[in-house]
């Protein structure tokens, strides 16, 4: 039986690779093997696998950091369904699959992928009910659980614009229910994040919060306006082996682009709306004025 | 085949709220329910906004006596959600059978107490509990399905949503106000016709 093999970065999107049983595989960090794990604690040539009848094989091809399966170090192991298998120290999942399941697969990612592009029948005039629907999409197609658009020039000044399945009354940064580290390197990198089983990740892991929170994987995507990040959208899962991988990333960034066309449709709503409350309220207008006012909205 | 990845086995059923259909997850190889939602439902944007929402929070319950909710898809025209697939009766179908013995209502009781306390630690109310959306496998386990689903009553077809009164608490059903008590009050008569084979209250005039 073909397998899937998901190698589960802490802190890019896990990627997903398929074996087939006629070939065999090596795994490593060289551009010159079939596997390509890029990862400091990855030997160059590290293990390879193959299918010897019928059955998986795993062999430790002499590496510096050594290769696990489920802990265990081995020189050479036959890999069982949903075995965790360590090289150095990356974590990949192994999981056996009927070609039939490949095949749902790759046309799920297809649908996925296709239903996270704008279309038509996602745009309302109410920009409001738009964001709301983007947001749950951006959920649903990833498969994680809740999330949030959170507005403000800084983390600092940031305040809740929508949530989907999080608690978003009296949202204050000590005790939000999220991850406050991802929201702070969005900001400071000014680029998507993307953290999986948290424990393990350098930088979010000495935050005993959320470890408390027991998040195992989550996304934060800046939003822009004129070159300058007005705040970030955020979504995470507590579900227990969730993991984000590249095709998750790409409809992350299709959604979170709808999304900041949305917000900043909004932005300009409110700004006109100002304008107009001005204009209405401004005593130099007379009765004529006004009326051309309200012909032109 | 739906969204690439479900092929409908066979329909189970009509709801309020939909179809039901027993499905094959070809990525996963295991069976899982779909619940097709009524067309005259989701006319809204906003009622299918709420329902979604209130999905988002049902999605994280994690109850042995809760069924669990995979997913919200729209596909084909068609708004679908994906849960775990039970193989057994619903309540409805055991009260009809009256060979529950007390020791199996004990049992049945304490099993949705333990799910609705789970419910009502993260707020949410199931506002339409009755024994048709209550399933029994055929390990004696019970199993509440529907959570969330009362989110698509709110919209503005709802005159044409034949649903049973019986079960819905009286300040729910005249005035809708949710509060603590309004599954209880769902269970409460539950409990009494699985005792007594009959409802509380034989009459209730509706304006």
């Amino acid at each position: 039986m073909p397998a899937r093999i998901t190698v589960c970065y802490t802190n890019q999107p896990a990627v997903e690779s398929f074996l087939y049983e006629e070939s065999d595989y090596r795994i490593g960090r060289s551009k010159e093997c079939e596997l390509i794990l890029e990862h400091p604690t990855v030997s160059r040539q590290h293990a390879t696998v193959a299918n010897l009848n019928r059955v998986w094989q795993l062999n430790d091809e002499s590496s510096r950091n050594g290769t696990r399966v489920n802990g265990l170090a081995i020189s050479t192991s036959t890999l069982e369904d949903d075995a965790i298998i360590s090289i150095g120290k990356l974590d990949c999942l192994f999981e056996s699959k009927s070609t039939q399941q490949i095949q749902a697969i790759q046309n799920h990612n297809n649908w996925r992928l296709s239903a996270s592009k704008p279309g038509i029948k996602n745009i309302t005039v109410n920009l409001k009910q738009n964001l709301l629907s983007q947001l749950q999409n951006l959920i649903m197609l990833t498969g994680t659980q809740r999330g949030g658009v959170f507005l403000g020039n800084t983390l600092q000044s940031l305040s809740v614009c929508i949530t989907q399945g999080l608690s978003g009354k009296d949202f204050k940064l000590n005790n939000f229910e999220g991850s406050i580290g991802a929201i702070s390197q969005c900001y400071s990198k000014g680029e998507p994040i993307i953290a999986m089983d948290i424990t393990h990740h350098q930088l979010l892991s000495s935050r005993q919060s959320i470890e408390l929170k027991k998040i195992s994987a989550l996304a934060c995507i800046p939003l822009t306006y004129e070159g300058l990040i007005i705040g970030v959208i955020y979504t995470d899962s507590k579900m227990s082996g969730k993991v984000l991988t590249e095709l998750d990333l790409e409809i992350l960034t299709s959604i979170s682009l709808q999304i900041e066309t949305t917000v900043q449709a909004i932005l300009l709503q409110q700004s006109i709306e100002l304008l107009q409350s001005q204009l209405i309220n401004s005593s130099s207008f007379d009765g004529n004025d006004y009326n051309l006012f309200k012909l032109c909205h | 085949m739906l969204v690439g990845r479900f092929e409908i086995v066979s329909a189970q059923g009509r709801g309020q709220y939909g179809c039901v259909y027993k499905a094959l997850d070809t990525q996963l190889q295991t069976y899982i329910a779909i619940k097709v939602l009524n067309s005259a439902l989701h006319n809204s944007e906003q009622a299918i906004s709420s329902f979604k929402n209130e999905l988002l929070l049902v999605r994280q319950l994690s109850h042995p006596n809760i069924i669990r909710v995979h997913e919200y898809y729209f596909d084909r025209q068609l708004h679908f959600i994906t849960m775990d697939w039970i193989e057994g009766l619903t309540l409805e179908d055991k009260i009809a059978e009256k060979k529950l013995t007390s020791q199996e209502i004990i049992d049945i009781v304490k099993q949705l107490f333990a799910g609705l306390a789970c419910a009502d630690e993260v707020g949410i109310v199931h506002k339409d509990l009755k024994p048709d959306n209550i399933l029994i496998d055929t390990e004696s386990k019970v199993y509440i399905a529907d959570f969330g689903l009362a989110a698509l009553k709110n919209n503005d077809n709802s005159q044409s949503i034949i649903g049973t009164p019986y079960y819905a608490a009286p300040e729910y059903l005249l005035q809708g106000k949710v509060n603590k008590s309004t599954d209880l009050y769902s269970l409460g008569v539950i409990i009494y016709q699985l005792c007594c084979h009959s409802m509380p209250l034989r009459v209730i005039v509706l304006n």
